[in-house]
């Protein structure tokens, strides 16, 4: 695993402290990561769920795209998802929703794999 | 036989260098230039990443033996930075000697008296000194080996490509003049001989690719990298330069299929293969040493890559490409061939969004994944012999002009951009230079560090 990758993991552990944040190597240098458990909010049924993503061993300057969460999440309004969280996807072999969504930020230099999660997490909230 | 090595500045390192050491008064000046390294073969590399003035009479001053020297606050500042920036230490000054210059006596003597301290306080990182006629160099740098490397050569990159050595020299790989007499009218028999020495890699051997090979085999180029994971498929009959259709039915790699081209119009061509990814760290190396790089393959991660060795081992290349894009209702919505000169400062992928990062993404994953997430997988895009060698033509006839000095230097080099239908228009594109960008700026993390830092690649 590139040591650019393992440093993200390592900073997402930090940032989801009393999470389990379990890193699989994807056999490029890069890993494949699942977040668990997550905190969605009444949004969202369950209001829990786990996060699952690939960091590229080209990472920072891959994006981490896109985020998946688990397939049994629906929300509380009963309003189905729309593009670009579309259900029916797996990740890992498990059912899960895929959300794509483009960073412009890496160009910059300043998008982490731990701002990508946390700005997924705000973008489910900002759901209309 | 004395053990050599090489120094690689970009042209504004070089021309701000040049200014400081000739300004026009005869007299003698000095510098330190601060450089990353790395090897190839026996062959130390230094890459200039910073340049620093001896300011007259207070950092380059009257020596104690020699005329003058540089004053020993200045010498520690320097090698300390060094040492913490883990960069080659070469002082500079300059004779003013024309086309071969030397070290004196009293500048060998000063080199002993002083190296082997500078050599512990650089923690193992070379340290030397350079000494600049008009148009030649000569090095003296120490390694922690305890061997001691003249000059091989200084290659200045920029638009055009020059070098200096310590004093004019014939090639030792002349090549028989009568087979490029038409070309050798053109840039005369110094640079043939110059071709035949060059070390160029080729990344893709594609349709694009393959034609580069051909053309810079009959130029005379004798030394090739080639770079493809590919094999010849019937559909590439139509245009990979010498593909048989005994190639497709053999699953024949592409890099072969080069090689036998290039043999074909050069025999005595020296030709490494490479059947692999170039975003492989273990492939990415074989592209360090090379003199000129031509990137013909479109995916992301070989444009991370190739623009990295561009700037992180100062290395000039070309990224080309030809597109057609249809529109919906399958009319043509542009046809277009694209060169892309690349030069340390002068042009960079990265911060010119030319490398998309979630494509990145993308390419980093399986087919399966990209099937299951809803990409697509490798569906191919239309492509056609003749465009193909509109890009593949420009970027061999702009590497000849440039490499060879034919033409003047330039301040800018343009992203060139020909389009030929659905309406032919040229569009020159002025790249832009983002001051903090971490691939091209020379105060960014990559900036000549050569193998001071990693490369972007993945395992393998």
């Amino acid at each position: 695993m590139k040591v650019e990758v393992s440093t993200a993991i390592a900073e997402l552990r930090r940032q989801f402290e009393g999470a389990n944040v379990i890193a699989s190597e994807d056999g490029q240098g890069g890993a494949h990561v699942v977040i668990e458990p997550i905190e969605l909010g009444p949004r969202f049924t369950p209001s829990t769920t786990w996060f699952g993503f690939q960091i590229p061993a080209q990472y920072p300057y891959a994006d981490i795209y896109p985020v998946f969460m688990g397939g049994e999440v629906s929300r509380s309004d009963h309003n189905a998802f729309s593009a670009p969280v579309t259900p029916g996807h797996a990740f890992q072999g498990r059912p899960a929703i895929q959300i794509s969504r483009r960073s412009a930020a890496v160009q910059s230099g300043s998008q982490t794999a731990t701002s990508k999660v946390l700005k997924i997490l705000s973008f489910l909230q900002s759901l209309p | 036989m004395t053990a050599t090595c090489q120094i690689r500045i970009s042209r504004a390192h070089y021309d701000g260098l040049v200014g400081a050491l000739f300004p026009g008064d005869a007299d003698e000046h000095g510098a330190v230039l601060l450089a990353g390294v790395s090897q190839d073969g026996e062959q130390p590399v230094l890459h200039v990443r910073e340049v620093h003035i001896a300011h007259d009479g207070v950092d380059y001053v009257e020596g104690k033996i020699g005329y003058r020297a540089l004053n020993p606050p200045f010498i520690h500042r320097m090698i300390t930075r060094a040492r913490d920036e883990k960069l080659a230490y070469v002082a500079v000054h300059n004779h003013g000697t024309d086309t071969s210059v030397g070290f004196s006596g009293i500048d060998l003597d000063s080199h002993e008296r002083g190296y082997p301290a500078l050599l512990q306080i650089g923690r193992g990182m070379p340290v030397g000194a350079l000494v600049m006629g008009h148009r030649a160099a000569q090095a003296d740098v120490w390694t922690s080996t305890a061997t001691r490397y003249a000059l091989d050569r200084i290659v200045v990159v920029g638009g055009t490509i020059k070098q200096l050595t310590p004093s004019p020299r014939t090639s030792s790989a002349a090549p028989p003049m009568e087979s490029f007499d038409r070309q050798v009218r053109m840039f005369g028999r110094a640079g043939q001989a110059r071709l035949a020495d060059c070390r160029v890699a080729i990344v893709g051997l594609g349709g694009i690719g393959s034609l580069v090979a051909e053309y810079l085999a009959r130029l005379g180029v004798k030394s090739f990298v080639l770079i493809d994971p590919d094999t010849v498929e019937s559909s590439n009959l139509s245009r990979v330069a010498g593909a048989l259709a005994s190639d497709a039915e053999n699953h024949t790699p592409k890099v072969e299929v080069a090689r036998r081209v290039i043999l074909q119009g050069n025999p005595d061509a020296d030709v490494i293969t490479v059947q692999d990814d170039v975003a492989k760290q273990s492939v990415a190396r074989r592209l360090t040493a090379a003199d000129y790089v031509f990137l013909a393959a479109d995916s992301m991660r070989a444009r991370l890559v190739f623009n990295a060795i561009t700037h992180q081992y100062l290395v000039p290349g070309v990224q080309l490409g030809s597109k057609i894009r249809m529109a919906p209702d399958g009319t043509l919505a542009d046809v277009m061939s694209a060169n892309r000169p690349i030069r340390p400062g002068l042009g960079c992928l990265w911060c010119n969004q030319l490398i998309d990062p979630t494509d990145l993404a993308i390419e980093a994953k399986s087919d399966d994944e990209r099937r299951a997430q809803a990409y697509g997988v490798a569906e191919p895009n239309p492509s056609v012999i003749a465009l193909n060698a509109i890009a593949a033509a420009h970027a061999v006839n702009d590497f000849m002009l440039d490499y060879l000095g034919l033409r003047d230097e330039q301040a800018t080099l343009l992203f060139e951009h020909l389009h030929f239908a659905p309406r032919r228009k040229t569009t020159l594109v002025e790249p832009r230079r983002d001051e903090g960008c971490s691939e091209c700026s020379s105060t960014g993390q990559r900036y000549a560090r050569a193998d001071g830092v990693g490369l972007p690649t993945v395992d393998g």
